[in-house]
């Protein structure tokens, strides 16, 4: 149980794979973030992680988050060039279509900052807990090109059922709500009989900043 | 029950006194080498991975739970009072190699090689950058990579475990690679089974531990030799890949139940261990791997390699030389006794030696979950056979003192045997193909201090195993250790 700064816990995470950065966080919110596929891929409330199963024996196998309200983030990348708004969203292939893994910095509280590339652009992901009372995250996104690509855009959310609530906010499947904070009007749009929420990222002198805050 | 206590504490003090005649009892180890524990800090699991000496004279020992913590005054005489322990960084994947350049501390972990540095003093690293994440991992805790300190071209050499015992199934899974401070990542050699260490000799040449298991009928000490072949075919898989091309042409498949230099014959990049650490006579699972750089400070042993035993808690010498062409050479027994089971050693230039221990899944002699010691000289010397050379038909022996030119010349005082391995597919080997040479004779030099035996007759591909239990020193000391076991892959030409 994280107490005053962040635990961090590279190991093999259930629903995170073989290269997971689990965060537990000292507001008992924890993250865990896939350094193949490049993307949150998990968020839940509560406990952390029983780290045993690693730190017994020889440590065999995955382990899954030990808290509640375990949410999985849509699987594939978290940002994606399509070409054209009907183009369905890529799956991830491999390690190296996903982009490459760059760091992660942490800040005077010990929270990582995670920086990856994808498609020449560098992607700096700065997840924070806030401070609201049900428990959430804001995701801090600062996204740098010398040679923007056209067409970039952000996956906010996958879900059967996506509803807009009041002051930004949309709920997925009654399980979590998300807004975006300084973004483009996102693009609502059914794919592969889900819907979708996808955010045009447009870069201003090289720059494109956005956040997307999460809550449930 | 105490009665039989005391009758069996006299019958030892009766021995004891039966074999030292003198008044001086026989020394041990201890009075050569002392173990000096650390005293880590309480809640600190330290199930050490790796361990490095950055140049200001800080001790940086990673663990198995991904945490790195740095030591401040790794060389005082009171460790419990001097030592200061800062936790550099937590939250690793299981950091089984550590390297320092340019202000940076590189971490091996499971899936890359990444690089940390404390931006802003406090003590503890704030900024983790991959380097490279080339080969790749599956989720199977077998699947662990070891990686080495810088080479002279700013290279880290990373030995990467098997997906288990047998198979390949994650990319560069069973090859050694090579990964530039700059990110280049070049695939070295293939055949690697389970690593349990990496490192340099004092030539700068890059040497593993493999250890027992398919295709290795004990633990051995490899030469790394960029594009050799290290004898297990299950990664050679990768050889398909466009970057694999750097290590050369694919080697062909070896024959299982074959032996090793029948095969090495038949596969030009197939690389015979330079050392075959006999199991359970030597140790069982070889590990941390680093030579004496201390000119002198350390003993009379500069040069020459020391290498871990996880199983055993020991620390054991090896001598090498080129024959053919290739390493082989001698390993000696060194120092027993550590607290767990050692993984990193690390030797400094100032003449200590690091040794940090972990037994977690794998049982060891020391029966400690976890250890950090330094192993100190005392200044003594003690008596030991300093190399054995191969000869065309024997061998060569210097020893650290002058030894008895009387014992020395006698034949009686060795005894000697040869055997090698099963080289196969399944799991190990039982010794094979005994032999036991008759030592015809042996000649001391005139300096007392080397000994030239002439064996009837050497076998290529065998070890031979020697022990010199007759030889004392012109003092009237045994050998402290009298076993030798030479791998003689090749038998040296004739001299001319």
């Amino acid at each position: 149980m994280p107490d005053r700064e962040p635990i961090i816990y590279r190991n093999f995470i259930e629903g995170a794979g073989a290269r997971a950065i689990g965060v537990g966080y000292p507001e008992k919110v924890n993250l865990a973030f896939d350094a193949n596929s490049l993307r949150v891929a998990m968020i839940w409330q509560g406990a952390f992680i029983d780290a045993a199963r690693h730190w017994r024996d020889r440590g065999v196998g995955y382990q899954p988050p030990l808290g509640d309200n375990i949410i999985s983030l849509p699987a594939g990348p978290t940002f994606a060039t399509l070409a054209s708004e009907k183009e369905n969203w890529p799956a991830i292939t491999s390690k190296e279509q996903a982009g490459t893994f760059i760091s992660y910095t942490t800040d005077a509280l010990g929270r990582p900052s995670f920086q990856y590339k994808y498609a020449d652009v560098m992607i700096t992901d700065f997840p924070t807990p806030t401070k609201n009372k049900e428990g959430g995250f804001s995701r801090a996104f600062t996204l740098e090109s010398k040679t923007p690509p056209a067409l970039l855009y952000l996956r906010a959310a996958v879900g059967t059922k996506i509803e807009e609530q009041k002051e930004g906010w949309f709920m997925v499947d009654g399980e979590y709500k998300f807004r975006l904070v300084g973004a483009k009007k996102p693009i609502v749009r059914e794919s592969n009989g889900k819907k979708e929420i996808l955010v045009p990222i447009v870069f201003e002198n090289g720059v494109c900043k956005l956040v997307q805050e999460y809550s449930w | 029950m105490k009665n039989t206590l005391l009758l069996s504490s006299l019958f030892t003090g009766l021995i004891l006194a039966s074999f030292s005649k003198a008044a001086d009892p026989i020394p041990t180890e201890d009075d050569y080498y002392k173990i000096v524990k650390f005293e880590i800090p309480k809640d600190v699991v330290l199930e050490a991975g790796s361990i490095e000496l950055t140049a200001d004279n800080k001790l940086y020992v990673s663990s198995r739970r991904g945490e790195i913590w740095s030591i401040d005054n790794p060389f005082a005489k009171d460790l419990a009072k001097d030592a200061k322990w800062t936790r550099y960084a937590h939250g690793l994947h299981e950091v089984l190699g550590l390297a320092s350049k340019d202000g940076w501390i590189y971490a091996t972990q499971r899936g890359e090689l990444t690089k940390l540095k404390d931006s802003n003093g406090d003590g503890k690293a704030d900024i983790f950058q991959t380097v490279s994440d080339a080969w790749e991992i599956n989720g199977d805790y077998h699947e662990y990579a070891f990686g080495s300190k810088f080479d002279k071209d700013g290279n880290v050499w990373i030995v990467l475990c098997l997906t288990g015992s047998f198979n390949s199934n994650s990319k560069y899974r069973g090859w050694c690679v090579r990964v530039n401070a700059d990110g280049t990542f070049t695939p070295t050699c293939s055949g690697i089974r389970s690593p349990g260490s990496i490192g340099f000799n004092a030539a700068g040449d890059c040497f593993y531990t493999d250890n027992q298991g398919p295709w290795n009928g004990t633990s051995s000490l490899k030469h790394l030799l960029p594009g050799s072949f290290q004898g297990h075919p299950d990664g050679n898989k990768w050889f398909d890949l466009k970057e694999a091309k750097l290590a050369g042409p694919k080697p062909e498949t070896p024959k299982s139940g074959s032996r090793m230099m029948i095969e090495a014959e038949r596969i030009p990049q197939l690389m015979p261990p330079a050392i075959y650490f006999p199991y359970k006579k030597m140790g069982q699972s070889a590990s941390g791997i680093d030579y004496d750089k201390s000119e002198g400070k350390f003993g009379p042993f500069q040069n020459q390699l020391f290498v871990a035993d996880q199983t055993n808690s020991t620390v054991m010498r090896v001598h090498l030389e080129k024959v053919h062409g290739r390493y082989q050479g001698a390993c000696f027994p060194f120092r027993k006794g550590f607290g767990s089971g050692n993984v990193p050693i690390m030797a400094s230039k100032n003449g200590h030696l690091f040794v940090g221990g972990t037994n977690r899944g794998w049982g060891s002699h020391g029966n400690k979950p976890f250890a950090l010691e330094r192993l100190d000289w005392t200044g003594k010397v003690p008596f030991e056979i300093h190399e054995m050379r191969a000869k065309n038909d024997g061998f060569e022996l210097t020893f650290t003192h002058p030894v008895d030119p009387k014992t020395a010349a006698d034949v009686a005082s060795y005894k000697m045997s040869t055997y090698c391995y099963i080289y196969q597919s399944a799991y190990g080997s039982p010794e094979v193909d005994f032999t036991y040479p008759k030592i015809t004779s042996a000649v001391v030099a005139p300096d007392n201090k080397s000994v030239r035996i002439v064996i009837d007759k050497p076998v290529a591909g065998h070890i031979h195993d020697l022990t010199v239990a007759g030889v004392r020193s012109k003092d009237g000391l045994p050998l402290l250790h009298p076993e030798a076991y030479y791998t003689l892959n090749y038998i040296p030409e004739k001299a001319k």
